[in-house]
């Protein structure tokens, strides 16, 4: 008989979490070596998976419904029940804009360069000190 | 705000941001519902102007412009924005993709 489990994603929140720590480190990694396109196409999982906790935590659950084995961003957000939060903040909603425009995983497959400006835009974006998008999601990882 | 006023309303404040720019031609704006809550998407294509203007850049500046004419009495909700020169806008068009293009 087939069980409900199977309606929800494998992994939890805790390997979620796991697996944000593991894309950070590679992406130091990949932004300390000048590899812009890698550190860009990292820089919108580790967004993505962040979402994704913050999702769980707000639902108040370990593993997320089927529905939520997307990669779009936007949805993410609006899914997270922090969209107003980013709303009322312009820096904030600009920032997420930057990543939410910008990032697809279809990077993966594209041979497009990157530049070190581009990546810097991304780093800011989500790091920087008051305003970063990742910053502003830190307590949730 | 009926949905259909604020797409106009982001349609003509891009027309608006262009006219600060004499060295931009606009060749086309698209405005339309994501599909998610009450966002939209903006796409802004330039015949000319953006050869020299790095995408985020252009796009932030364009965002920020709408932001302040009409940020003031109504929530705009634009998550995604594209800027795009005419060259990258048939990438885009082709793979529906195409971030740096």
């Amino acid at each position: 008989m087939a069980t409900l489990e199977s309606k929800l994603i494998k992994q939890d929140v805790t390997t979620l979490r796991q697996a944000y720590q593991l894309r950070k480190r590679e992406y130091d990694a990949l932004r300390a070596a000048g590899e812009w396109t890698g550190a860009v196409l990292h820089a919108g999982v580790l967004l993505e998976l962040a979402l994704k906790i913050a999702i769980c935590k707000n639902m108040d659950v370990t593993r997320l419904p089927k529905a939520f084995q997307v990669h779009e961003l936007e949805y993410l957000l609006y899914c997270s029940s922090l969209e107003n939060a980013f709303l009322n903040n312009a820096k904030l909603y600009r920032n997420f804009r930057v990543i939410a425009t910008n990032w697809s995983m279809e990077l993966r497959y594209e041979g497009t360069i990157v530049t070190a400006q581009d990546a810097d835009s991304f780093h800011q974006a989500l790091f920087d000190s008051t305003d970063g998008v990742l910053t502003f999601l830190s307590s949730f990882l | 705000m009926l949905q259909r006023e604020l797409i106009e309303k982001i349609k003509k404040s891009v027309y608006d941001w262009a006219k600060q720019y004499p060295h931009v031609e606009l060749s086309l704006v698209e405005v339309y519902p994501s599909g998610i809550g009450d966002n939209v998407h903006v796409i802004v294509v330039a015949k000319k102007g953006f050869e020299n203007w790095r995408k985020i850049e252009r796009q932030n500046d364009i965002a920020d412009f709408i932001g302040k004419q009409l940020g003031d009495y109504i929530v705009v909700k634009i998550p995604i924005l594209h800027a795009f020169t005419e060259e990258q806008y048939e990438k885009y068009e082709i793979s529906r993709e195409g971030a740096f293009a």
